[in-house]
């Protein structure tokens, strides 16, 4: 009940699919989603393996909660190795997706080998076939999606597919479904590249069972008012997660110009007033909000960009509604780049969703490609005659769409940042950790997140633990260790779930051990529930000691280290992550070189 | 007057909350390819649109039935299938203008709305006030 | 004295009417204290908040004594959580 007990393999190599029974042991163990794609990863591949080459594996994992009335059920994870760090990758999306394969009757979906010829996979209910993509490769994600509803007669069936970007290996190229949700980070959909896979086209009917359908829906009815009376909720769906644009500008942790600044003086022209607010041609950036599946918080923004913007002038096919900003993309078409026209940011969005691409990664690496640009380093001779400083707007839209189709120095920008500062001779200009591009906290004002990006398993990442609350009460490296690691744990758990992240702020890890309790066989009580998170979090770390990651890894670029935040409440403040990570160590019972203990693994039952 | 669904496009997030609510209550399982309430979306998801039987006065899948198995709930106004008389002939699926009346092809009869006895679990779930039973 | 209020969020709904989006300038009492700003603006007094004074944070001991100045730039902002 809950877990369709069923998993789909997928061998590219051969051309064969088959359905085998979810092992139940290790559902136990690791729930379902991050934590049991974890596992199935753990289990199948050498961690050493290329990630862009055929053994590596991608995984489309649901969660048990993914596909019922529980609030936000509408995830799924993309687990890989990921080609932009080379450690564990997994990255969630909502959207439709993952629910219409949980209805196809699949816990999980697993790719293994490449495909001899550009390929996508059809799947209704039982019926699974590995099809030719033909002339669907080189194209676009939106064209993916209509292309094969059309294809197979059937408007409701759920896509996930990659656009050139992933087809050409672009470091950070995502898996997009449902036109504008995404899993985002790590390459993900550089892999299903490599694989030769250009899509996933999935129709369920079979629907989602749960224990016990009584106590289910009561547990869910509470759940839902939680979510329904929460403040901060209620926030996010007014103003969409964007309204954070503001508090960290007055904070100063909103990283600029490529974390050369901590303050950016465009904000108000970026924010969620700015999105509501019509121009004085009496064009409004925003339209509406919307929900992903089953979510009744609808933080997301659809949005259009104004018919008059010279993105958009001479191409009427940009003038529709799609996906607007969120706060990552407003910090990554924004600040980090210098850029404060809200309709090239919005542009530069829908390149982002078209073309299958991680909106934070590529706009940080431009950000480092501007700051070389600034420097002398990279050449107007080398950026297509464009004008790479910070600030303008069309080197941001222009890039966007470039690094999209892999034209030009587009294909430099597809390195992502830290391979493209070690090509200028600059490697001190990445901002990141792991390979991956800083999200938009900058860790001098933001002690915990500073830790949280050091010691995240899939490189530098906000959305794997929560010290929020702690990082605004106090700015030193004091206390920050254990919220850190505590938060980490309860997330790895909350993904293991199907449910999404940004119910955090309204459910404890209590309420979504009550709905996997009432979902789930087992028992599921909240320690349970969190044990489970931490032996996620421990099993992923174990992926990256295996592939090579140590405690060397684990930390930040000197600019953050040793460069006082030159405004802002932290001003003069330094990230204290030299005292934070050997007491996050000693709480998670690893060694002093970061490798988890004998102890620990055996207490953890691994 | 019978109270009715109230359908406020405007409202709508596209959360699909009364889809799975509507196949729990009667299919007693999430499945929203199961639900007699349905959401639409267009243009990237710029309008979702909820959708399901009016109830309507005129009631042409009744009247098209050809063994009586339509019949109106004299405390709701619901026009209910009595699945015991269904034999699943369709012809109410070709009367109905407004495509609210389908088959089911696991039991071989037809399903639609029954205002599920008085307490709509759409209106009742639906986070934004885009159902609403009035 | 005047002091320039900014609200984060949602606030926005606790500022005055003559507002200008989530920002307003306000007449204040000499020695008015960020707290009781708060209790001016009718804020939820069981909320977190964080509160900025000129690039300054002021934890929560302190809202009841730090005296606001002329020209002050206060800026009052719920707990967000990052998205």
């Amino acid at each position: 009940m809950s877990w369709q007990r069923k998993i789909l393999r997928v061998d590219l190599t051969n051309g064969t699919t088959h359905v085998e029974p979810l092992n139940m042991e290790w559902a136990q163990q690791f729930l379902g989603e991050r934590g049991l794609a974890t596992k199935y990863l753990w289990e199948m591949m050498d961690p050493n393996a290329d990630p862009m080459g055929p053994d590596n594996v991608l995984i489309f994992a649901t969660g048990p909660l993914t596909g019922t009335m529980a609030s936000t059920s509408g995830r799924y994870a993309v687990v890989t190795k990921g080609p932009l760090t080379g450690a564990i990758a997994c990255s969630n999306s909502g959207g439709k997706f993952g629910a219409e394969l949980k209805f196809a009757g699949y816990d999980l979906l697993i790719l293994q080998g490449k495909a001899p010829e550009p390929s996508y996979l059809y799947i209704n209910d039982d019926d699974v076939q590995i099809l030719p993509a033909g002339e669907l490769w080189g194209t676009t994600v939106w064209h993916t999606e209509e292309t094969l509803k059309q294809r197979h007669r059937d408007p409701q069936i759920k896509v996930a597919s990659i656009g050139v970007a992933g087809e050409r290996g672009v470091y950070y190229a995502c898996v997009v479904n449902d036109l504008h949700r995404a899993a985002g980070r790590s390459g993900v959909g550089a892999v299903m590249g490599s694989k030769n896979l250009k899509a996933v086209a999935a129709r369920g009917t079979k629907g989602v069972r749960v224990k016990d359908p009584k106590r289910f829906m009561q547990v869910v009815k509470e759940t839902h008012a939680l979510l329904a009376e929460n403040a901060g909720v209620r926030e996010m769906t007014e103003l969409g997660t964007n309204a954070m644009i503001d508090v960290m500008q007055d904070f100063g942790g909103l990283p600029t110009r490529n974390f050369n600044e901590v303050q950016f003086a465009g904000v108000d022209k970026i924010d969620p007033a700015a999105m509501m607010t019509p121009k004085p041609n009496g064009h409004t950036n925003l339209i509406t909000n919307k929900a992903c599946f089953g979510c009744t918080i609808a933080c997301g923004r659809i949005a259009h960009i104004d018919p008059e913007h010279f993105t958009v002038v001479n191409r009427k096919e940009y003038i529709h509604a799609s996906g607007g900003l969120e706060y990552e993309t407003a910090y990554a078409f924004g600040p980090v780049v210098g850029v404060d026209d809200i309709d090239a940011l919005t542009f530069a969005g829908f390149m982002m969703n078209e073309h299958g691409m991680d909106p934070i990664s590529f706009g940080v690496t431009l950000a480092a490609a501007m700051e070389l640009y600034e420097m002398g380093v990279i050449t107007k001779a080398e950026t297509d005659g464009i004008e790479l400083k910070f600030g303008n707007p069309e080197a941001l839209t222009v890039m966007a769409e470039k690094t999209g189709k892999q034209e030009g120095f587009g294909q430099v920008l597809g390195l992502g940042s830290k391979r493209l500062c070690e090509k200028y001779g600059h490697p001190e200009l990445f901002m990141g950790v792991k390979g991956q591009e800083f999200a938009g906290y900058d860790s001098r004002a933001l002690q915990g997140m500073g830790l949280g990006y050091a010691t995240s398993n899939r490189g530098a990442c906000h959305l794997k633990h929560d010290t929020f609350a702690e990082d605004m009460e106090d700015q030193t490296g004091k206390g920050k260790a254990q919220p850190c690691k505590d938060s980490q744990d309860a997330t790895a758990a909350l993904d293991s779930t199907g449910v999404c992240l940004f119910t955090a702020g309204a459910w404890g890890s209590e309420h979504l051990a009550r709905q996997v309790d009432a979902a789930c066989e087992g028992e599921w009580p909240t320690e349970r529930f969190l044990e489970t998170g931490e032996r996620v979090w421990t099993l992923e770390r174990m992926f990256n000691v295996r592939a090579g990651f140590s405690a060397k890894d684990d930390t930040l670029p000197e600019r953050l280290l040793k460069v006082p935040a030159p405004s802002g409440t932290a001003k003069g403040r330094v990230s204290e992550l030299d005292k934070m990570l050997p007491e996050y160590y000693t709480l998670r019972g690893w060694t002093r070189d970061g490798v988890p203990s004998e102890q620990t693994l055996h207490r953890l039952g691994l | 007057m019978y109270k009715s669904l109230v359908l406020d496009a405007d409202k709508c997030t596209g959360c699909v909350q009364c889809e799975l609510a509507c196949s729990m209550e009667n299919e007693g399982l999430f499945n929203p390819a199961r639900s007699r309430i349905k959401v639409f979306e267009f243009e990237h998801g710029k309008r979702s649109i909820p959708y399901t039987c009016t109830q309507c006065e005129e009631a042409w899948c009744l009247h098209a039935c050809p063994t009586s198995a339509i019949v109106i709930n004299r405390e709701t106004g619901a026009k209910e299938v009595i699945d015991a008389k269904c034999v699943g002939c369709k012809v109410c699926t070709i009367a109905c203008p407004y495509g609210t009346i389908n088959f089911h092809s696991l039991t071989g009869k037809v399903v639609k709305c029954d205002l599920c006895g008085g307490d709509p679990q759409c209106a009742a779930v639906c986070p934004t006030g885009a159902i609403v039973y009035q | 004295m005047r002091v320039t209020v900014k609200t984060g969020g949602l606030l926005y709904e606790y500022l005055p009417p003559e507002r200008t989006g989530n920002r307003a300038t306000l007449e204040l009492a000499e020695g008015t204290t960020p707290l009781a700003l708060m209790q001016q603006l009718r804020l939820p007094q069981d909320g977190t908040y964080l509160v900025i004074v000129n690039d300054e944070l002021v934890p929560e001991e302190q809202r009841g004594e730090r005296r606001l100045a002329e020209g002050d730039r206060v800026s009052i902002n719920p707990p967000l959580k990052g998205g």
